[in-house]
């Protein structure tokens, strides 16, 4: 016997179903539910494109979108839709900030966890825990009560007595900027400087 | 009317459901491993004892519209428990068992995790949120899974045939195209806003910024003359997504001819854009929420195409090969029936050798003791292969098997092969339901 493969058709039903709207004998219920369907997908799209539209400028496009906002944000945040494709824009990340938690002993700092970027192996990043220490590093006044609990989260998982001082050091350094030569990455990686320590104690 | 009409059949026309099946499929997987990957920080990014307590909460995140289990559960037992509940699901998902319900709560649960920590969130994820809501709200998301498969099989050992695709109307893919084309089109306009995307040094600085780039800074900066031209190929990539917006009656007049056509360009420069940030850059799930993206956008139009493509007569391959086997013996038809469904390009023909009508017409010339001692198969310029060769010859007509295809010539593993199954050949008749005592 030799196999067959079934040909690809629209199911007989489907195509008569469209042939009977076409027709206009279409029947209520499939009709009001296309209808349905239809409008959903036009305010979807509608609603995903004015929420994307990129907040950096000052246009009209922005204007528009802070107008409609209200209306359109109970929808996007309730199906957990948001999004801002803003990716390495509008300009790419040059700040490459490496974090250091060191423990307090006595009179002496030692080393409890270390974030550098350059230090993990290329394919074995922390990635998720680098990109939450980045977003802390963007804005420390809004960011530290987040990154004072991140710190205080070692306490529990590395059985940190109570009362222990934790310290988080920053060092950070820029790339250079784009409008210098080639000769300027040809330098290496700039100098790093460093952002005032981070102290809190194990509760 | 006439607008109704048209508006009706552009959202409702039928469309093969494969491509949003194996979407569910990898979306499963993608959302596994990303998770995964983070198993090590769980507590510390979900729990009350973590980064965002609830007395931090409030200074950071949204308060309202704000939905998901992590908002209620918040001790790390309870964060652990529900963490492993969305590993289970994404295994059930992925298998396509009860594939509505374990979707819907793998995509809520995902939704709940993103939502309960957005610090550590990066554009893959959002794909896969965008990506998850569309599986949820789409029909026919069993396609491709293992239930189909047991009907697919049920049908094949009783008619040897297999079921139609299951078919989905065309809005799932409308929205899912359209949320890529704001994805591209929105992260173009964000970088015009910049000036390093139009001096061309955004890939040179990117690439040397240690916390994304998988390179070290010396092996960059030789390259960085490359640097421009990257860097605005990747804008012109970006902004070539537009071009599907120009109606099907326009694009005629185009080089491309047709979206379908220009969409499928896209989705190859995708895979080599997106497969490259992979190789270069960490930036967590991205690329591979892009590559699952693109498969819910292949139509059959588009699988057809690819078929023509690859089956042209220009090409000289293979266009048909007749697959001579042991209708009796149970290991060789679920063999030969998994051949067929790993038929992509629609080459394989199995004729039960048993069928002297069928066999006749094929290997007139071949014994039936000949083919009881190993399978055969007839190419249609009348090669014949038989056992472990013919084996290996399939192989290179079945796109799964493409990366095993070339081992299978390293010296030692014919002779190896042909003794394998000359041995499994020979016992095949000992074989029940699968299971061969060797």
């Amino acid at each position: 016997m030799t196999a067959r493969r079934a040909p690809h058709t629209a199911p007989k039903r489907n195509a008569r179903a469209s042939s009977r709207l076409l027709s206009g004998k279409k029947r209520l219920p499939t009709v009001v539910g296309h209808t349905i369907i239809i409008l959903f997908c036009v305010w979807h799209m509608a609603t995903v494109a004015i929420y994307s539209i990129p907040t950096d400028g000052n246009g009209i496009a922005q204007t528009v979108r802070f107008k409609l906002l209200p209306i359109i944000r109970p929808y996007i945040l309730t199906l957990s839709q948001w999004q801002q494709w803003n990716l390495f824009s509008p300009n790419p990340l040059r700040r490459v900030t490496t974090f250091h938690l060191d423990v307090q002993q006595g009179t002496t700092w030692v080393p409890l966890k270390s974030f550098d970027p350059r230090q993990e192996s290329a394919w074995n990043k922390d990635t998720y825990m680098l990109k939450a220490l980045i977003t802390f590093d963007s804005n420390d006044e809004l960011y530290n009560s987040s990154l004072l609990a991140l710190m205080r989260s070692y306490c529990i998982s590395d059985l940190i007595p109570q009362g222990t001082t934790l310290r988080m050091r920053r060092d950070y350094y820029i790339v250079p900027h784009d409008k210098e030569p080639v000769s300027e990455w040809l330098k290496g990686p700039p100098a790093s400087e460093s952002k005032p320590d981070l102290l809190t104690r194990c509760p | 009317m006439r607008l109704f009409r048209a508006i009706d059949g552009f959202f409702f026309r039928s469309d093969s459901a494969t491509s949003f099946g194996l979407m569910r499929a990898v979306w499963a997987a993608a959302v596994f491993f990303t998770m995964l990957l983070r198993s090590n920080n769980i507590t510390r990014f979900y729990s009350e004892t973590g980064m965002l307590p609830a007395a931090v909460q409030p200074l950071i995140l949204r308060q309202d519209h704000l939905f998901g289990i992590l908002q209620w559960v918040s001790d790390p037992q309870g964060v652990l428990a529900i963490y492993v509940i969305l590993l289970l699901s994404c295994i059930v998902m992925f298998f396509g068992i009860y594939a509505r319900a374990s979707t819907i709560i793998s995509v809520l649960l995902f939704f709940s995790f993103n939502e309960r920590n957005p610090l550590i969130l990066g554009g893959g994820d959002t794909v896969l949120r965008v990506v998850g809501l569309l599986l949820i709200i789409a029909p026919s998301i069993h396609a491709f899974s293992l239930p189909r498969l047991g009907k697919q099989w049920r049908l094949w050992s009783k008619k040897r045939t297999l079921l139609p695709p299951l078919t989905m109307p065309a809005w799932p893919r409308i929205l899912l195209l359209w949320q890529l084309i704001v994805l591209y089109s929105t992260s173009l306009w964000d970088k015009m806003y910049g000036d390093m995307w139009w001096q061309g040094t955004a890939v040179a600085a990117t690439l040397h910024q240690g916390q994304f780039s998988r390179l070290p800074w010396d092996w960059v900066t030789p390259f960085v003359v490359l640097s421009a031209p990257l860097t605005w190929g990747t804008t012109l990539f970006e902004a070539m997504w537009l071009l599907l917006l120009i109606p099907r009656p326009v694009a005629r007049f185009l080089p491309w001819k047709s979206p379908a056509a220009l969409k499928r360009l896209l989705i190859i420069g995708g895979i080599i854009f997106h497969g490259s940030i992979f190789l270069f850059m960490e930036v967590g799930s991205f690329s591979g929420a892009m590559f699952t993206a693109y498969i819910g956008l292949i139509t059959q139009e588009d699988i057809e195409a690819i078929r023509r493509w690859w089956n042209s007569p220009k090409k000289k391959r293979e266009h048909s090969i007749a697959i001579l086997y042991d209708g009796h013996c149970g290991l060789c038809q679920r063999s030969v029936f998994a051949m067929q469904l790993f038929d992509a390009f629609h080459r394989i023909t199995p004729v039960d050798y048993h069928n002297l009508a069928q066999r006749q017409k094929v290997a007139p010339h071949l014994r039936l003791q000949d083919l009881d001692r190993a399978m055969h198969i007839k190419l249609s310029d009348g090669r014949m292969y038989r056992g472990f060769d013919a084996m290996r010859v399939l192989t290179w007509h079945l796109p799964v098997f493409w990366l095993v295809a070339p081992f299978l010539y390293i010296p030692g593993i014919p002779q190896l092969g042909r003794l394998f199954y000359a041995r499994i050949a020979a016992r095949r008749i000992l074989c029940k339901h699968g299971d061969c005592r060797f």
